[in-house]
């Protein structure tokens, strides 16, 4: 569209779909009901580590109620996200890993059935000894859970690049600093749910509240044993993901089991609790740094040891332990790096990837660790990190950079902050800091090597003027399908009720890999535009011959395709779609995006955390804290984020808000935590506090767009970048404020407080009012 | 809720009930039931005899129906009758199930020490029901003398009280038989150390009130005879179709155990059937009740295990009454209920589990039936498809499920559906799309104030409500308002701005609908023109 005023993109703009979804017009998968269903529970381990050596379903079946038990026996074939690792049994087969282990599945005609009839599922287990810590994983070798049954370990990754040892000998500054993240989980208001049915036909359709159904209907295939020409996965709208639906779990498996062996439609929701034993939240991880720097602020060398606590199964954690050291090199860094990550399996709930996937943790050590060297070099910490911006198009381990708006994003939130005239004079109790990180926009390879396209639409174009968007990409609460509409109306002069959007069925839309990594704007968007311009040309050709003009001449206007110099002769949109059909036939078009070849470093691993282009963040957080009672609270967050183009500004604000809401969460409230049993120690959304609407900051989103020249429109991702540095934000501004440097998350009372007591002695005594 | 059950006449509620005049029915006794299949019910010549694992189920079935006795079988009968006996036995006790074993003997000294060696290997105690004809027609078949019963019945008794196993003497026939001779038997009976009689219908001869008779006879000789402390077991046939109303009547005239079988099975027509009788106990107060599921699951495995199928009209357990909508048949309770002008009281479910509720739900007045343990949540979800109002936590604790009771918001996975008869329910599906928008919704969707919007119902009636009682509320105000409702994406930030807006639309003080779509969709079509048919088309 020439006329830029009449652009949709880069305007706010309503959602659209909101509306449809919560009168319940549009389904989620719980909402889908179909004739003479079943509901099925899963039977879950109670044991940390056991063999299971016995199952006896006598007691169940004798209810008349209940219509079919599975076991592992039923799915003897193992599934993993990762092509190299996979090590899952939808049902456990052997042995179980962790307390809530997926052992066996009942169908039953209603759900209360099979819930009770969970209780009645004899199975009898050899308890094995078990791993639930870090220090337990790495010291209790004979646990076995590594893939040789030797050690805990599930991934090793060392990386150096340049001289570190020299670079630190040669520094003017060398701190050592050990951070200890907890670990979180993602709390989506929707469980998962999962629905399967078998038709007559034998073709098996599975419907799942998933992020990946492209991976999900690969898996299924592989683990039922059915050809994946015979299986349909339909992803309806998801309430909720954040990481914790990107890879296939036991229900979606065990509900199309079922449905298979009962010849009746299967569902499976999860409650609450087995969403937090299900897991696949943030993995704790224990670091340690050492940073050096010369005096007048140059970073030198960036040393990294990172154990990082798996849980029970691999899932993505052979991404994750590349994350953990490979996502740190922007947006500010030292020439030289070397890292050594081990990730250990212990008997907990598999961990996986959450908003921010491998990077937050990291992030958090490294931003309080440059904190500390501005510090000691009396440096601002913006401008130590202005002085270390990668400016160079390649950073210390190879990623190419092709748009990078992080120094706006430090003014930006510097200016909007006060941060010149506040910061350190805010009295005590009150506090400034700052943090900045970047971010991927989607990986550069899928997850099995292929040489196939990432991300496709197809357009069809129907003679009434809609057009219809068949979208392999997920919607899962962040806007996906208003993008989509927005581009396409916006090429082909539409209005947004002439464009329909239908979304991740895998019989209606072609393959996109999923909405994980923030890959959607970036690919989705340049495959949306490629199908749309395809039509675009012909509109144009059409109209141009009509008006006896040439194409070139042809713009399109919101509602009407014109002509220079015959404006007055403009041609609706609807009756250019019928003189293009008229012409070159039924209209369609396709349009796919594939990331460019040999992003990434040049050595093994070197690809991973290599994406097509880098959003950049920083934050500065406003805190007091209470030196009473150790309470912390976030007053305001600046965010600046450079997402490149904000191509649906109200849904890039909600992006950066969610973020940094979920960030402060994690910095302050959540710890999803195992105890010495192996149980969760609050399964529920009361004992494990995500904010409610009295505990969140006021966030200031700000807009940075860096136009990257690869990005649709120039745009690139802003779902996951704003949360990283706003953990560490906080944790320099509680420096600001009460000097006290917290090496620990969550920042809960009891920590802060400890913190200060150690600090300070003399506040013991004030605090305690003693003698 | 309840209606008194003293009542001497008229029916016994609002709901318009003749089931019982019975002045006397506020029974004090608990009437035990005592199941004879594994006995009684494997001399019919169509049942198969179960495998032993099929009988150790069937006592698990009968003590999940509350069966208190069971019969586990004639161990004289063959070596595998001993056998299984005695391992059913042995299951009762390893079970621990509450139940306890009987086992038949004819009066004969062996037949007894059969008994005693089931006692034995299974290790807990029996009570013999050892039984002898005792009507002249038998007599007068089997050729005995009335010296000779009585003789056998003494050296029975004897025998097992010289094992310590208590003695029941079952006079087979009873109905027909004469008071003189059983004068005789259970004199010798209660002699011997008897510790119960079992009185017999065993044709199917009796009715009603001969078996009151009966046992007016039986108890005042008892009482007669100083032997108050003696109880009486019933044991009818089904000939002539009145088993249970027989076995009730007995259970009314103050027999302490009644005896019947899965389904009825038994010799010619069978015996009571266990299911109706059970059923019918409970319903008059004799005993707890017993679910129809459990019923139904019980006659399922003793159809199974007997090889023996439910007719299709069998009460309670057959396919006819199984796919009767239970709900139907209260909802006609329902209506003739509303005929009467008082509603004082609402008898509690008619059938088992089921509750009739009447609500104004989004403005329409519904009538529905819900299982008292049904939440409103899955009521509205899963019952009648109003699929807006979400289940996030199902504990009370994100409010996803959130709509108005009365108008105020309260959290729906919480509430009993039952707790909301005779209330206003409003749910998201309410408010209003095109071409009267809802304020609220247009807002939401304007400001993206739900992202996955499945926490956006809950948030919706929360606001519905506070809008109602504030019509401009400040920020704070709105930040305390949806404090129960939690939200995964937003951050809450464009919650709060687009309740501010919607309060703003309805103030008149910002435009409804701003950049809703269809501005610049093309215009309808035109109507068709009737067109004059053209000259050629005339030709």
């Amino acid at each position: 569209m020439s006329d830029r005023d009449e652009r949709l993109v880069g305007k706010r703009g309503r959602r659209g779909d909101l509306t449809r979804k919560v009168r319940g017009e549009t389904r989620y998968t719980d909402d889908i009901k179909l004739p003479r269903m079943l509901h099925a529970k899963l039977v879950r381990c109670p044991h940390p580590h056991a063999r299971i050596t016995q199952v006896d379903a006598t007691r169940v079946l004798a209810d008349p109620n209940v219509v079919a038990v599975i076991t592992g026996r039923d799915l003897p074939r193992r599934f993993g996200i990762i092509p190299w690792t996979p090590d899952e049994y939808p049902l456990a087969l052997e042995t179980a890993r962790f307390v809530g282990d997926a052992v066996a599945a009942i169908a039953a005609l209603d759900e209360r059935s099979a819930d009770e009839a969970t209780r009645r599922l004899d199975i009898t287990y050899e308890v094995l000894p078990h791993a639930l810590s870090l220090d337990e994983a790495e010291r209790k070798v004979e646990v076995g859970l590594g893939a040789n049954r030797k050690d805990n370990v599930s991934k090793r990754v060392d990386l150096s690049f340049g001289d570190v040892d020299a670079a630190l000998a040669a520094s003017d500054v060398v701190l050592e600093g050990e951070y200890y993240f907890e670990g979180t989980a993602h709390a989506p208001i929707e469980t998962h749910c999962a629905i399967a049915q078998y038709a007559g036909d034998g073709l098996l359709t599975v419907w799942s509240s998933t992020q990946v159904p492209h991976y999900l209907h690969r898996e299924l295939s592989r683990v039922l044993a059915v050809s994946p020409a015979r299986i349909r996965v339909i992803q309806p709208p998801v309430g909720g993901a954040f990481g914790g639906k990107s890879e296939p779990f036991a229900l979606e498996f065990a509900a199309a089991k079922l449905a298979m062996v009962t010849g009746r439609p299967v569902k499976i929701l999860y409650t609450r609790e087995e969403e937090f034993y299900a897991h696949r939240g943030r993995h704790p991880m224990a670091m340690r740094y050492v940073v050096g720097a010369t005096k007048d602020g140059s970073l030198t060398a960036v040393d990294a040891k990172t154990r990082i606590d798996g849980g029970a199964y691999s899932s993505f954690g052979l991404v994750t332990t590349y994350y953990s050291g490979q996502l740190l090199t922007l947006p500010s860094f030292a020439p030289n790096y070397r890292f050594s990550s081990v990730r250990y399996f212990t008997n907990k709930p598999p961990c996986g990837p959450k908003r921010g996937h491998g990077s937050v943790q990291p992030r958090f050590a490294f931003e309080c660790m440059l904190d500390r060297i501005a510090e000691q070099i009396a440096m601002d910490p913006i401008e130590l990190r202005r002085k270390n911006a990668v400016g160079a198009d390649s950073t210390v381990n190879g990623f190419r950079v092709t748009s990078n708006g992080y120094l706006e994003c430090l003014a930006r939130v510097e200016e909007a902050s006060g941060w010149k005239e506040r910061r350190g004079k805010l009295g005590r109790g009150r506090g400034l800091g700052v943090a900045s990180s970047a971010y991927i926009s989607g990986t550069n390879y899928p997850i099995y090597p292929n040489e196939m396209p990432q991300s496709a639409v197809q357009l069809k174009v129907d003679r009434s003027g809609v057009v219809t968007v068949f979208n392999g990409a997920s919607e899962i609460g962040q806007g996906t399908d208003t993008l989509m509409a927005t581009l396409v109306a916006d090429e082909l002069g539409l209005d947004l009720g002439a464009v329909r959007v239908v979304s991740a069925d895998s019989d209606l839309c072609p393959v996109d890999l999923g909405a994980y990594s923030s890959r959607g704007t970036f690919m989705n968007g340049n495959a949306c535009i490629a199908a749309a311009r395809e039509i675009r040309q012909k509109l144009v050709q059409a109209v141009a011959a009509k008006l006896e003009v040439a194409p070139r001449d042809v713009f399109v206007s919101r509602g009407f395709l014109c002509a220079v110099g015959k404006e007055n002769e403009a041609v609706p949109v609807t009756e250019a779609i019928v003189l293009a059909e008229s012409r070159f036939g039924t209209l369609g078009a396709t349009g796919w995006y594939k990331s460019p070849p040999k992003l990434g470093g040049d050595y093994r691993g070197g690809t991973i955390g290599a994406s097509p282009a880098y959003s950049f963040t920083a934050h500065v957080a406003e805190v007091t804290v209470d030196e009473r009672t150790g309470v912390v609270e976030v007053v305001k967050v600046w965010c600046a984020h450079d997402c490149g183009k904000a191509l649906c500004p109200t849904l890039v604000d909600g992006q950066i808000e969610g973020s940094v809401y979920m960030g402060i969460a994690e910095a302050l409230l959540e710890e999803h935590v195992i105890d010495n049993r192996g149980l969760h120690r609050g399964p529920n959304l009361l004992d494990y506090r995500i904010p409610t609407s009295l505990d969140v900051p006021d966030i200031a989103s700000i807009l940075v767009e860096s136009h990257d020249p690869e990005g649709p429109h120039g745009a690139k991702e802003a779902g996951e970048g704003p949360l990283h540095s706003s953990i560490p934000a906080v944790a320099n501004a509680i420096y600001d404020a009460v000097g006290i440097r917290l090496d620990r998350l969550p920042f809960s009372p009891g920590r802060v407080l400890a913190a200060l007591r150690a600090e300070r002695p003399e506040a013991r005594r004030t605090a305690l009012g003693g003698t | 809720m309840t209606t008194s059950a003293n009542e001497d006449i008229g029916p016994t509620s609002a709901m318009g009930s003749w089931r019982s005049m019975n002045p006397k029915a506020s029974p004090t006794t608990h009437t035990l039931v005592v199941d004879e299949s594994l006995r009684d019910g494997l001399q019919s010549p169509s049942v198969r005899n179960p495998h032993l694992d099929e009988k150790r189920e069937l006592i698990h079935a009968m003590g999940a129906i509350g069966v208190d006795v069971v019969s586990i079988g004639l161990p004289a009968a063959s070596t595998r009758a001993v056998d299984d006996a005695a391992a059913l036995l042995k299951e009762i006790s390893d079970a621990r199930l509450p139940i306890r074993a009987t086992a038949a003997a004819r009066t004969t000294e062996a037949d007894v020490a059969a008994i005693a060696e089931v006692s034995q290997r299974g290790g807990a105690s029996v009570e013999v029901y050892a039984f002898i004809g005792s009507s002249p027609i038998r007599h007068y078949t089997e050729a005995w003398s009335d010296d000779f019963l009585v003789q056998r019945v003494a050296a029975a008794a004897k025998a097992a009280e010289r094992a310590g196993l208590p003695f029941c003497l079952v006079t087979e026939d009873t109905t027909r038989a004469s008071p003189s001779v059983l004068s005789r038997l259970w004199a010798v009976a209660l002699d011997s150390g008897a510790s119960r009689l079992c009185l017999c219908d065993t044709v199917g001869h009796a009715e009603p009130s001969g078996v009151e008779a009966l046992v007016g006879f039986a108890r005042n000789y008892l009482d007669a005879h100083g032997a108050q402390s003696v109880e009486l077991d019933w044991h009818g046939h089904e000939d002539r179709g009145l088993a249970l109303a027989n076995a009730l009547t007995a259970a009314n005239a103050g027999v302490e155990r009644i005896h019947g079988t899965a389904l009825g099975v038994g010799e010619r027509v069978g015996n009571v059937a266990m299911e109706p009788l059970l059923y019918n106990l409970g319903l008059a107060g004799r005993r707890p009740r017993t679910s129809l599921s459990a019923l139904r699951h019980y006659s399922d495995l003793a159809a199974r295990s007997f090889a023996f199928p439910i007719s299709t009209f069998a009460p309670l357990v057959g396919e006819r009454s199984r796919s009767l909508d239970e709900a139907r048949t209260a909802r006609c309770a329902l209506a003739q209920q509303q005929k009467t002008e008082a509603r004082a009281t609402v008898e509690p479910p008619l059938e088992e589990g089921w509750m009739p509720i009447r609500l104004r739900l989004n403005g329409d007045n519904i009538e529905h039936m819900t299982r008292p343990s049904r939440t409103l949540l899955e009521m509205l979800r899963y019952d009648l498809d109003l699929v807006g109002t979400r289940q996030g936590c199902d504990k009370g604790d994100c409010g996803a499920c959130t709509v108005l009771i009365d108008g105020e918001p309260h959290l729906s996975c919480i509430t009993l559906a039952a707790s909301c008869d005779e209330r206003s329910i409003t749910t998201v599906e309410s408010l209003k799309g095109p071409p009267d928008l809802d304020p609220l919704l247009d807002a939401f969707d304007r400001c993206a104030a739900g992202q996955c919007g499945f926490c956006t119902p809950g948030m919706l009636m929360t606001a519905t409500a506070l809008l109602r009682k504030h019509p401009r509320p400040s920020r704070d105000t709105i930040k305390r308002a949806l404090s129960g409702n939690l939200c995964r994406c937003t951050g809450y930030g464009a919650i709060f701005d687009a309740i501010d807006l919607a309060a703003k639309i309805r103030a008149g003080e910002e435009p409804p609908g701003v950049g809703l779509p269809g501005e610049h969709v093309p215009p309808p079509l035109a109507p068709q023109q009737e067109k004059a048919p053209t000259k050629e088309k005339a030709r």
